[in-house]
């Protein structure tokens, strides 16, 4: 298991997956530091290990850096520095940064079992089956989440046909 | 109709780019897989610590024997952490191959923050409060031989301890 080439690769869609449980970019970040050290120690000589396997654990980490309270308090302190550098889920783009701002502010509003759902079908690009596997449910369960996630985004952002082209 | 607004949503959604992790990020996980804690245990360290018991027992035995010389151990310096690049090393080279293979020189530092933690605020000699903040810090030096043959890393965990002005008021 390459972990830099993990990282280079992977390392923001996965830090936008933990987000989902984490509330701040560096608790985020642990979680995913953590998740890659265990994998790394367990699957050191594995250079086919799935990706869905490393969300797994990013979520797993992450639920642990949540529940945390040593963390917890920690990550009080943490958030004040974050605030200078930004809490966005996503980089500058193409897209109006109050639309972008929506986007996350809905995000955040949809069920976590939906949102991962769409954090890994649109950002990681994987399939249906795939998250399904990863995250012990059928692809049909998987795929069902997916739209109805996407249905409440769409109920959420009234104008989200107009800002596109 | 409503399919139609899904599938501008989602590419609307794969238009933003997740934003990429921080560069803590990766000198967290070099910095904790360079210094592994001692939760899980490789299977080479029983064979490791195995080996060293016997190797001690060994030595302890020869020690013991009477009229038996003990063995001369050849001394290992550490390697240095500092380039020796000054004009007194360079002289103490013989060739210019030797010292290409023998003289080291810096080519990466790095420093990853493996945590910290807030002491709350603390007053000072001179009373005045400011919050104090332990962190533990992984400093990492790469240092190559002139020929580029060799790499040593060298990691150096140290303590820091920031304080900033606390206002109280």
């Amino acid at each position: 298991m390459d972990w830099k080439k993990l990282i280079d690769e992977h390392g923001a869609k996965l830090v936008l997956y933990a987000r989902q449980w984490c509330d701040s970019l560096v608790d985020a970040e642990d979680a995913v530091q953590t998740a890659v050290v265990k994998l790394w120690k367990k699957h050191e000589a594995d250079e086919s290990l799935p990706l869905g396997r490393v969300f797994v654990a990013v979520k797993h980490a992450a639920i642990d850096t949540v529940r945390s309270s040593k963390r917890r308090r920690l990550r009080e302190l943490k958030a004040n520095e974050e605030e200078l550098e930004g809490t966005s889920l996503f980089e500058a783009a193409e897209i109006e940064e109050e639309r972008r701002k929506l986007i996350e502010h809905a995000l955040g509003r949809l069920p976590v079992e939906q949102r991962e759902v769409i954090v890994m079908k649109i950002w990681s690009e994987m399939t249906f089956k795939e998250i399904g596997r990863a995250l012990g449910i059928s692809q049909n369960t998987a795929a069902a989440r997916y739209r109805y996630g996407l249905r409440a985004l769409v109920r959420m952002l009234p104008h989200s046909t107009a800002s596109t082209s | 109709m409503m399919d139609e607004e899904l599938k501008k949503l989602e590419a609307e959604l794969a238009r933003l780019k997740p934003r990429q992790p921080s560069r803590r990020l990766e000198a967290g996980i070099a910095g904790e897989l360079a210094n592994p804690q001692s939760g899980s245990v490789a299977w080479w360290k029983p064979v490791l610590a195995a080996a060293a018991t016997i190797a001690l027992a060994a030595g302890a035995w020869s020690f013991f024997i009477p009229g038996q010389k003990v063995p001369k151990v050849a001394e290992v310096s550490p390697p240095s952490t500092v380039a020796v690049d000054t004009q007194n090393d360079l002289a103490s080279a013989r060739t210019s191959a030797d010292r290409a293979r023998r003289v080291f020189r810096p080519v990466k530092v790095q420093t990853a923050l493996l945590g910290y933690r807030d002491d709350g605020i603390i007053l000072t000699s001179r009373n005045r409060p400011v919050r104090s903040r332990s962190c533990q810090l992984l400093d990492y030096v790469e240092l190559e031989s002139l020929d580029g043959k060799r790499k040593i890393m060298v990691t150096k965990p140290r303590k820091e301890i920031v304080l900033a002005r606390a206002h109280v008021l």
